[in-house]
């Protein structure tokens, strides 16, 4: 796995807005994702968040996600300290 | 008792086990007590004689409390502390100590260096052992003081004396052949029902194949009396199954030869198989200094007489070429060893005397070949060359790979503690992390049994293994949340050391203890690896396990109807996001596909959940006070280690792999299931659920357990009882149903769910014994339960549909049928008393939620969302040059 440098992710962070989603998949089970959404697709995504069914792979790339609504700890801050920002 | 009572008692062992043509068992501490006293106190020259001769070939060698009371008492013979009279000299009694092969005969001996009148006699018999460990030190410290025979020994071992001083491996042996119908499984050659005599060889073995065939050896042997019983089949692949030992055990004490100075024990077995050998079993028969031998076996029968060549790799029947084989120099040299345990720790020996004097180590072993391989690897090739220090690829051969995690079981355990006893241990490597389970004996352990089990985890805290009580389940379904990092190497003494995480190897007894020792593993040849790629999403109704049983089904269509993973390892891709524990199994059931190790590719975030997971289990179990001698709290800290930057192994783009296998998921159309009316020692005839349904085949019985399965599998089987329930209101299941949790943690989590109480309202009515009943379920204690089929059984001829791993002939009950499935097949099985139709199947099946590795990325509601502050990144990630 190539390592991401830290210019690139700093280049990175600035056109990206991660996000922590809760909620349902389309087959309705509970399930967390973070995802990572260009800035400029950021109010597109933020209007999809309420109005109902979405594809989340239209506005970014998911870089974790799982089933239930506990979200495990190690998978944020990981997420939070840039060492998990590849797609799933 | 006085040591009197005691040998009159062990006389009547003596008697009793004649009657039963087997020879007396070792003696325990409390006879070689007996024993010594008796010749000590005895006036009687005969008495005195026969005693002697008791202490001399009844104890077995290594590091245990009767070898090291055999060995004081020859010491004190040796050094005049002691007379024998003319029974035993002081030169004999030095001859004893070396036949003890380790732990405190070598203390004397090495002491003995400084007596001249022992010293010379002393450094021959040292020059001939092996396992010698740390007193290689002393040996130095004395050739650094001027000891003449100390240098002499160092120079000895410096040159493999332990090697060279044993008789070559004759250029001709003679056999006598067997044919058997089949090729059988360890089962069929250890059943698993008598389970509880495999440290006692000789009466295991009396439990080998049928009386038949085992009538037929005695006679062979009768005929051919200068000449070896060799086994041989012409279809099917020899020693599936299980890792045991105790199969290769038997073998061995059926057809092999003595060994000198260890009692009701041999070696050195001849089989041959026209379609070769599982890889565990194989392994086992080298490492006993046997020959496992692959040749077209179409012209042989039963008493022909043959001559192997085993340096030439010919075999001559009536003196023309019949067969041939091939055999590496390798081999051959375990074989002129003795064991694998000796000819590696011996090589180490030499290495590190010719070390400590400055020498190069001979140039007379085997070289550790290397493919020539380059470039791109497999994710297996990667583990293992972080483990080996130095890159390795397929074919590579005697790899040494550090070993970090080890596990035992109870019925492979007295075994393994045999063989570590055997190999001198006094501690388990301070490198490893060993476990020792007390799950195959746990469905209904007897007072004999709870006592062998007690000796064994006695044995084992002692060594520094973390130990498992009788009710806390299956080793595998622990071990699985004991791995620290990706990169983890596993070795176990079962077929089922199958780990998500890492890479995992089953083992015989001998090379568990080895591993336990050392740490290490070493790998005859690096396997190749088979790529299956997982592609797709699972369509509704279908479940994982369906997908287990695909891959069976799957690797045969696309490999020509042969199986394309015996003996290579299975890469799994696909199932990333899968948790490590639901993926386990996929990496336990390649041991039914006769691989000999899985890996599992995992995204990043999979693993961190996985390790993070693991790291909570275990504190769980430190905060419960499983540790011993720190072994857990070093492994948290590992976890935690792997947890601040977690590095992830991936196959290169470009690795090779000997076959690539693809399943598309979306044409999974309904559940698949083993069936075993064609083959019941082959888990691999996979039917799909509509074709077997429509043949309305009754089942009695069911089980739900095994290692194969978790927490989310038996909430599903509650699922479908609920359903039923419902639809069905009052009506009672049709078959029997068993429910064993793999683990305690998984019952309490059932417990708080509520699932646990579903189950209660499907019991058999209180007071009635669980074996008796017919229908209804029966709740088991955590455990392997009917899956080791040892203890609780099937009814005989019992029709049953079962979740476990293996469907092999009379495992879980006499004459039992198995129909391997999902725990979903199996519950709307025991539900409707026959496999289900799909009709059935559906309707059960309605509503209940199954996961499959990730959520769908398509969203139904977002109920909560957050931005994530990102930092930078550990500064560790820093490349030089951005």
């Amino acid at each position: 796995m190539a390592l991401i440098s830290f210019s690139q992710r700093i280049a990175d962070a600035a056109q990206t807005i991660t996000y922590e989603l809760v909620g349902k998949d389309v087959k309705g089970r509970a399930a967390y994702y973070f995802i990572k959404v260009p800035t400029g697709k950021h109010a597109s995504f933020q209007q999809a968040l309420t109005s109902g069914a979405f594809d989340l792979k239209t506005y970014g790339i998911v870089i974790a996600s799982g089933f239930g609504t506990a979200v495990p700890e190690a998978v944020r801050m990981n997420v939070m300290s840039g060492n998990l920002d590849e797609a799933v | 008792m006085d040591y009197q009572s005691i040998l009159a008692t062990y006389d009547a062992h003596i008697a009793e086990r004649s009657a039963k043509n087997l020879p007396p068992k070792p003696l325990v501490v409390e006879q070689v007590h007996a024993v010594i006293a008796g010749f000590e106190n005895s006036p009687e020259l005969a008495q005195r004689q026969k005693l002697l001769s008791i202490l001399l070939t009844q104890v077995s060698p290594g590091a245990s409390e009767e070898a090291d009371l055999k060995a004081d008492f020859l010491n004190s013979i040796a050094t005049g502390k002691l007379s024998a009279g003319e029974l035993l000299s002081k030169e004999q009694a030095v001859a004893e100590l070396g036949k003890m092969q380790c732990g405190r005969a070598v203390d004397h001996l090495v002491a003995s260096l400084e007596n001249p009148e022992l010293a010379e006699s002393a450094r021959h018999e040292l020059s001939g052992m092996a396992l010698i460990y740390n007193a290689l030190d002393r040996v130095d410290q004395l050739r650094l003081n001027g000891n003449i025979q100390g240098d002499q020994l160092m120079r000895d071992w410096a040159k493999a004396s332990w090697f060279t001083n044993k008789p070559e491996v004759p250029e001709a042996i003679r056999v006598v052949l067997l044919k058997l119908d089949s090729a059988p499984t360890t089962d069929g050659l250890s059943p698993a029902p008598a389970a509880p005599t495999r440290t006692d060889i000789p009466l295991h073995a009396q439990r080998m194949l049928t009386p038949e065939i085992r009538e037929q050896i005695t006679v062979l042997k009768q005929q051919h009396p200068d000449t070896q019983v060799a086994l041989f089949a012409d279809n099917g692949m020899f020693g599936a199954g299980s890792s045991r030992l105790s199969a290769t055990n038997s073998v061995a004490w059926t057809t092999g030869k003595d060994i000198d100075g260890v009692p009701a024990k041999k070696y050195a077995p001849i089989i041959l198989s026209r379609e070769g050998f599982a890889p565990i079993f194989q392994r086992a028969m080298r490492s006993d200094g046997g020959f496992a031998i692959t040749t077209n076996t179409a012209s042989f029968h039963t008493g022909d007489e043959l001559v192997i060549r085993p340096h030439e790799g010919k075999i001559l029947k009536d003196g023309v070429e019949a067969g041939t084989f091939t055999i590496t120099a390798a081999d051959l040299e375990k074989v002129r060893a003795g064991s694998a345990t000796f000819l590696n720790t011996g090589k180490t020996l030499t290495a590190k005397a010719a070390q400590k004097l400055g020498m190069s180590p001979p140039d007379m072993f085997a070289k550790s070949e290397r493919s020539g391989q380059t470039g791109g690897q497999t994710m297996a090739e990667k583990i293992l060359s972080r483990a080996a220090g130095e890159p390795v690829y397929a074919g590579d051969q005697g790899v040494v790979a550090k070993v970090n995690l080890v596990g035992s079981q109870d019925t492979t355990g007295g075994m393994t503690s045999q063989e570590m006893k055997a190999l001198g241990v006094t501690h388990i490597s301070g490198d490893v992390t060993m476990l020792q389970s007390q799950c195959h004996n746990a469905g209904l352990p007897t007072a004999d049994v709870i006592a062998a089990n007690q000796r064994l985890i006695e044995y084992m805290r002692e060594k520094g293994a973390v130990t498992l009580q009788l009710g806390d389940g299956v080793i595998h379904s622990w071990l699985n949340k004991m791995n620290s990092s990706p990169w983890d190497v596993t070795v176990g003494g079962d077929s089922h050391t199958r780990n998500s995480l890492g890479i995992a190897f089953g083992a015989d007894s001998q090379t568990v203890a080895y591993a336990a020792a050392t740490g290490t593993l070493i790998l005859d040849k690096v396997p190749e690896t088979v790529k299956v790629a997982v592609e797709g999403e699972l369509p509704d109704g279908v479940t994982y396990r369906d997908v287990v049983n695909a891959i069976a089904l799957e690797g045969r269509k696309q490999n020509n109807g042969k199986n394309p993973y015996e003996n290579r390892v299975i890469e799994m891709h696909g199932v990333g996001g899968l948790d490590p524990e639901i993926a386990f199994a996929f990496s336990d059931a390649t041991a039914e596909r006769n691989a000999i190790a899985s890996v599992t590719v995992f995204d990043k975030d999979t693993l961190i959940r996985g390790v993070s997971e693991n790291l909570r289990f275990v504190k769980e179990m430190i905060a419960r006070e499983y540790d011993n001698d720190g072994a857990l709290t070093k492994l948290s800290g590992l976890m935690e280690h792997f947890l601040q930057n977690p590095e992830v192994p991936a196959p290169d783009a470009d690795a090779k792999y000997a076959k690539e296998i693809r399943i598309d998921l979306s044409k999974l159309k309904e559940p698949l299931v083993s069936d075993p009316r064609k083959n019941p020692d082959d888990a691999d005839n996979v039917r799909p659920l509509s074709e077997l349904g429509a043949e309305n085949i009754k089942i009695d019985e069911v089980f739900v357990g095994s290692c194969m399965t978790t927490a989310e599998d038996f909430s599903l089987v509650a699922k479908v009882l609920r359903n039923f329930q419902t639809r069905h209101p009052g009506e009672a299941i049709k078959a029997k149903l068993w429910v064993a949790p793999p683990r305690p943690d998984i019952r309490e989590a059932l417990i708080q769910t509520g699932d646990w109480q579903t189950f209660k309202e499907f019991a058999a009515p209180e007071g009635v014994q669980a074996a008796e009943t017919q229908t209804g379920i029966s709740l088991e204690n955590p455990g392997c339960s009917l899956c080791m089929g040892n203890q609780i059984r099937s009814r005989p001829g019992a029709n049953m549909l079962s979740t476990s791993t293996r469907p092999y002939r009379n495992r879980m009950g006499d004459g039992a049928m198995v129909y391997l499935s999902s725990p979903a097949v199996a519950a709307i099985g025991a539900i409707v008393g026959h496999i289900p139709t799909m009709q059935e199947y559906n309707e059960l099946m309605e509503g209940v939620e199954i996961k499959f590795g990730r959520p769908n990325t398509n969203v139904l509601e977002v109920s909560r969302s957050s931005q994530v502050p990102i930092t930078t990144g550990p500064v560790k990630e820093l490349q030089i040059g951005d």
